[in-house]
């Protein structure tokens, strides 16, 4: 539309209004003459001129008032019985209850629907759960549980509430409401209970963010009145999205007239502030009034920013001097002037204000409260109370909110994060001993022994023998992971569980120590406690979910990664959000779902560099390396690498630094550079010795080994692969072991050292079980297949592939475990398995070259066997004539496959060539099994081409390997049976071997083979004939 | 009693000469003018809706000081572009929630069930808004009006004198935005 159209359209609108009802459409139809389309629009805004819609109703008007949601007597949840309606608050309605189960009464808080909508809400009320089951004290309401209920069976609508602590009476802003104001008498019960209640919400590093009179109830009892303190950590909760604003929505939720002036300046929440809105309620309890009485609050909250409070006694004459001066002091403008304690403020009316105050000077004393505001923000819910109500030496506050933001960050996996915090808590107090010890553990994770080593020592060094038995534990526990003894951690946390049972963080700890253990199970058994129970860990969520993903159980992992999220968006935890993206990529990545995994690693990146964490910053980047070799993309790896490595090396983090240039190797490795790579993992090996970091030297040894392998230099890499599993195992790196073994099984299984190799890989598989890592476990059976496979044991070598198969869970995976298997049952004389093992492949192959080229090898030598030559040569052709020569075992194969077939077909001399060709593609690699399959191969063309003399050679040249390789070793005594009747008697005799080694069932098919009935004919016919 | 036009336009050119305390001032000026607005449409006072009005109204506050540090040349100003706020906050709103409620959007709604409770007024002011949008391309005036007093809450006699119009105009005005919008809420003619 155009402004004159618009314009039009309003004179004719205006007009038609002015005309009787009855005549306005006749009219505006006249106006418009021929532009139906503007008569249809002033039509429609006539009709609307003359009825109520949607703008009539103001956009933050409540809804039509609905009647409560449950009624009297109705059954909610098949559990609780509705007594009464109690009122509408902020969230939902208020009823009273009974549980029939437990037969007592219970307070029903429903989540509006419209609320519930919100997938975040209810995780807000989980989290209310969470922060107020943390507190556990007679004067701060007890939360049960989020329930949900079937409202209407009619709709699919579900109402969810909380169920917590009946209150019978009435909250502080009714009485005040009703009385006005209190004597100092009536008043100071209370308000001792009020701050109990704070100091215990405060102790276990809840900040309650909306005090007020209306959170109060007064519960008539047996003493006078019990006062509860309800909605613990609810303002905070309020935050609508994940976006910058959030936070300062969120602490500015809270009610202004008990606001604090730093809130307003968009300050974030503290014990200062939860001391100021105590202050305002004792102010309001005995003056009747708010100490700003200024008609509007927020004008109060200005003012309250820029002038002193005037004195409670200006309204309350008769106030004593103690309270005028305690209220005043909680009363501060300056958070860092007010008590720093709750209880401090009522020792203070009681008058020994003085001497409790800390004494630190008020620089110091500033900045420090800042970084705690900053640390509570961060700290989220995830704080533990335990551990302060057993702290008899009890460090001053700050110190114990870094403490817990610490032991929070080693939960999440954050340690650098914890390092950082748990080096404030010791600075505010040096003497805090399970501080000291969690900066060892945490130091222990980052690998810097000797940081580790030292803060163990100043843990063990203080006198720890006034401390709980718990804290003793605790420290003892703490010990033994940092000398990383994780089965003996485990029992000292078990034996604290005795004493303490239902404790998220001490079940976390737990978990971990089990996981380190090798003990899956039950660590998935203690982080499930913690994260379903009423703490609903999000630490505790992430480490399942990176345990389910290892456990390759998808769905699990799904929905444990989505909860974390959620639990660490509630709390703005960037640091916790971070790993879980983190871990999501490495999970994709582990299910080769390489775009998913970047997508989720870069956002682990951009989560990290928001929140100024470099180390996170930088490990996700790595990753991001790692990730982008995996997809072939090796100059996006470099770049990653490099940015990495900068990164690092300006911030001092040697250990990162290392780490970069070992991807950097990578990058270079990826390239085909092998001596590029070769300098940058050594230049990493020696910058980690240099340092001490062993478990980087250990990288780079493992590094170093996996080059050498694919340079076949097998020496090396069992050596280097050897050193780093030293280290590895020793320290409990699953990952990393298996990997060292597999690179020295393969070495092994390479020179032909089977009974090294299958050693090798059996360690590798029991420690795969242990850990229950399936992607792990298939990976060994495959490697003690392909050592089976390689000694000629075929049905041995099927068990393993089998099991391989049946683990695998990715499309590459299962296309490579298919083509073990298929292969394997071809061998056997197994044809119609193995056609359909590889018509399963068939769809991987699309997508993968080499499973591809792998599957074509393996059609052509089915065909060879069978006797189908020109099927053999044709689709041997075909596979040399694509990418197979690349590889130079594949091309042998192939050449070997495309000799035998030329040779039975009659081509004799291309025949020849083909064989001599497989047998010279081969000589450099360092490869038994495959050089004896080109000697036999050639053997067998020599013979038929007369050179016989060649084959003998080649005979005495085979002689070492035939030792350990049965089928090998009867073909070929077969085939010299063929030009020289000595060989009858041992080819026979190797035949029965055969039998022997393969058991009779797997014989008997095996030798329906046609190619091998045709060889074995004669030898079993002639001994059947001298029989 | 409301502040005079004078002190909220020296306190904005306060602000706008960097004098910190002015900030301060202008809210306590300002307040009772967005109290009293948030008041006007919470007359019932029901605390049940998840958008509280002081938070409302600090939210208004700290944006407009965020988003509009130096663009203020009086109180009419001011006035007009609390409005403004309000529409993006609750129209921000709206959004969250319609995108917590659809499946597969940004935060996924597991519950099954909750579906069935989406509230049909979050999708009308999603759809409002972006009428509002399409006014504005040919009556910027008009658009303005609807966001003042509908979004802002302010009165006719308030608007008239944002708009420096007349409150005849603002009342003729407001019936054809209101019947125009109204209209595409009510969806497309058959």
């Amino acid at each position: 539309m155009t402004p004159e159209r618009w314009q039009r359209v309003n004179e004719v609108f205006h007009s038609a209004c002015e005309q009787p009802p009855s005549e306005a459409d006749a009219f505006a139809r006249a106006a418009c003459g021929d532009d139906r389309e503007m008569y249809s629009e002033v039509r429609r805004m006539l009709d609307e001129h003359v009825r109520e819609g949607f703008l009539d109703r103001r956009p933050w008007a409540p809804s039509a008032s609905a009647p409560p949601v449950f009624a009297a007597g109705q059954i909610v949840s098949g559990r609780y019985r509705i007594i009464r309606f109690l009122s509408r608050g902020g969230m939902g309605e208020v009823y009273e209850a009974e549980d029939l189960d437990l037969k007592e009464r219970v307070a029903l808080k429903t989540l509006l629907p419209e609320i519930a909508a919100d997938g975040r809400m209810i995780n807000r009320f989980k989290q209310e759960i969470q922060l107020s089951r943390k507190i556990s004290h007679r004067n701060v309401c007890r939360v049960f549980d989020l329930a949900r209920h079937p409202a209407d069976s009619s709709s699919l609508e579900i109402i969810f509430f909380l169920t917590m602590e009946f209150l019978a009476g009435e909250t502080l802003a009714d009485k005040l409401e009703r009385e006005s104001r209190l004597s100092p008498d009536a008043a100071l019960p209370l308000l001792e209970q009020m701050a109990e209640a704070l100091d215990a919400a405060h102790r276990a590093g809840v900040i309650h963010r909306d005090f007020k009179p209306s959170n109060v109830m007064l519960v008539p009892c047996a003493e006078g009145l019990r006062a509860v303190v309800t909605d613990f950590g609810l303002a905070r909760s309020f935050v609508p999205t994940g976006d910058t604003t959030a936070t300062q929505t969120g602490t500015l939720m809270g009610t202004l007239d008990y606001m604090a002036p730093e809130l307003l300046s968009g300050g974030a929440a503290s014990i200062s502030s939860d001391v100021y809105a105590l202050g305002t309620v004792a102010y309001q309890m005995v003056t009747g009034s708010l100490p700003f009485a200024s008609g509007t609050p927020l004008a109060g909250a200005i003012l309250r920013s820029k002038a002193a409070a005037p004195s409670p006694r200006s309204l309350a004459p008769d106030l004593d001097a103690a309270w005028e001066q305690a209220i005043l002091r909680a009363l501060e403008a300056d958070p860092t002037r007010r008590f720093s304690r709750a209880s401090d403020f009522l020792k203070a009316i009681h008058g020994e204000a003085r001497s409790v105050t800390v004494a630190l000077p008020a620089m110091t004393r500033r900045r420090i409260t800042g970084v705690v505001l900053a640390a509570i923000v961060v700290a989220a819910g995830g704080v533990a109370w335990r551990a302060w109500t057993r702290y008899r030496g009890q460090p001053p506050p700050e110190a114990a909110i870094f403490y817990h933001q610490g032991v929070d960050d080693i939960h999440a996996g954050a340690y650098f994060a914890a390092t950082k915090a748990l080096d404030q808590a010791v600075r505010i107090a040096p003497r805090f001993s399970l501080a000291h010890a969690r900066l060892a553990e945490a130091w222990m994770e980052l690998d810097v022994p000797e940081k580790a080593g030292r803060e163990m020592l100043l843990a063990r060094r203080e006198d720890n023998s006034a401390l709980s038995d718990l804290d003793r534990l605790q420290i003892e526990a703490v010990d033994l992971t940092v000398t990383r003894e994780f089965g003996a951690a485990a029992a000292k946390y078990e034996q604290m569980r005795n004493l303490t049972p239902q404790e998220a963080d001490l079940d976390l700890d737990l978990g971990r120590a089990y996981d380190k253990a090798l003990q899956p199970p039950k660590a998935m058994e203690s982080y499930r406690r913690a994260a379903e129970g009423p703490s609903h860990s999000p630490a505790a969520w992430l480490h399942l979910a990176t345990l389910y993903s290892r456990a390759s159980d998808r769905a699990k992992a799904e929905d444990a990664f989505h909860q974390a999220d959620e639990l660490y968006q509630l709390s703005n935890n960037l640091a916790g959000l971070t790993e879980v993206a983190y871990q999501r990529g490495i999970d994709a990545n582990r299910r080769r779902q390489l775009g998913e995994a970047e997508a989720d690693l870069r956002k682990a990146m951009d989560t990290a560099r928001l929140a100024g964490n470099i180390h996170q910053e930088i490990r996700a980047k790595l990753q991001l390396a790692t990730n982008a070799y995996l997809s072939g993309d090796t100059a996006l790896a470099e770049r990653y690498s490099r940015e990495a490595l900068d990164t690092a090396q300006g911030n001092q983090m040697e250990a990162l630094a290392i780490i970069g240039v070992v991807n950097l190797g990578n990058a270079y490795l990826r390239k085909g550079d092998f001596s590029g790579a070769e300098k940058y993992y050594q230049d990493a090996l020696a910058l980690a010795r240099r340092n001490s970091l062993h478990r980087l030297a250990a990288l780079s040894l493992l590094s170093l080994a996996g080059l050498h392998d694919q340079l076949k230099r097998s020496e090396d890499s069992a050596r280097e692969a050897r050193e780093a599993l030293a280290y590895y195992q020793f320290n409990g790196f699953a990952q990393e072991s298996f990997q060292c073994l597999t690179l020295i099984g393969r070495s092994e299984r390479d020179r032909g050292n089977y009974a090294a190799a299958l050693g090798s890989f059996q360690r590798f598989l029991i420690m795969a079980e242990k850990s229950q890592d399936h992607l792990q476990m298939a990976l060994a059976h495959e490697s003690l297949g392909g050592v089976r496979f390689a000694q000629e044991q075929y049905p041995a070598a099927w068990e393993q592939f089998q099991k391989n198969l049946e683990l695998s869970t990715d499309a590459e995976h299962i296309g490579y475990a298919g083509l073990w298997c298929g292969n394997t049952l071809r061998l056997l004389g197994r044809y119609a398995e193995a056609r359909a093992m590889f018509e399963r492949v068939d769809p991987m192959a699309e997508k993968f070259l080499s499973i591809r080229l792998n599957l074509m090898q393996a059609r052509a030598e089915m065909a060879l066997s069978r006797n189908l030559y020109a099927e053999a040569a044709a689709i041997s052709r075909r596979a040399l004539a694509s990418d197979a020569g690349q590889n130079p075992l594949a091309t042998s194969d192939l050449k070997r496959i495309l000799g035998l077939a030329l040779l039975a077909s009659g081509n004799r001399a291309e025949g020849l060539r083909d064989c001599q060709e497989s047998l010279a593609a081969v000589a450099k690699l360092n490869d038994v099994a495959a050089t004896l399959r080109s000697r036999l191969a050639l053997l067998r063309a020599r013979l038929e081409t007369g050179a016989r003399a060649g084959a003998l050679n080649l005979l005495h040249d085979a002689e070492p390997a035939l030792a350990s390789h049965p089928e090998s070793r009867w073909r070929a005594l077969a085939w010299m049976a063929r030009a020289g009747p000595q060989y009858a008697a041992p080819a026979r005799e190797a035949l029965d071997d055969l039998a022997r080694q393969w058991g009779a069932a797997a014989y008997r098919i095996y030798l329906t083979r046609p190619d091998v009935q045709e060889l074995s004919r004669p030898l079993l016919q002639s001994i059947s004939a001298t029989q | 009693m409301a502040p005079s036009t004078g002190e909220i336009t020296s306190l904005l050119a306060a602000i706008r000469s960097g004098d910190p305390n002015a900030e301060a001032n202008l809210v306590v000026l300002v307040y009772d003018e967005f109290r009293a607005l948030a008041r006007r449409h919470m007359r019932r006072e029901r605390p049940d809706h998840t958008l509280q009005p002081t938070a409302l109204v600090h939210e208004a506050y700290l944006r407009l000081m965020r988003d509009y540090p130096a663009d203020w040349q009086s109180r009419a100003h001011f006035f007009a572009a609390a409005s403004i706020v309000m529409r993006r906050i609750l129209v921000d709103h709206a959004r969250q929630r319609a995108a917590a409620k659809r499946p597969g959007g940004k935060q996924k709604v597991e519950l099954d069930g909750l579906m069935a409770s989406a509230s049909p007024r979050i999708e009308q002011l999603l759809i409002l808004d972006q009428a509002l949008d399409r006014l504005a391309g040919w009556d910027r005036r008009q658009a303005r009006l609807v966001e003042m007093l509908y979004f802002g809450g302010l009165t006719e006699q308030e608007a008239a004198e944002v708009l420096g119009v007349s409150v005849r105009t603002v009342k003729r005005d407001w019936s054809a935005a209101r019947a125009w919008l109204q209209a595409q809420l009510r969806g497309e003619p058959a």
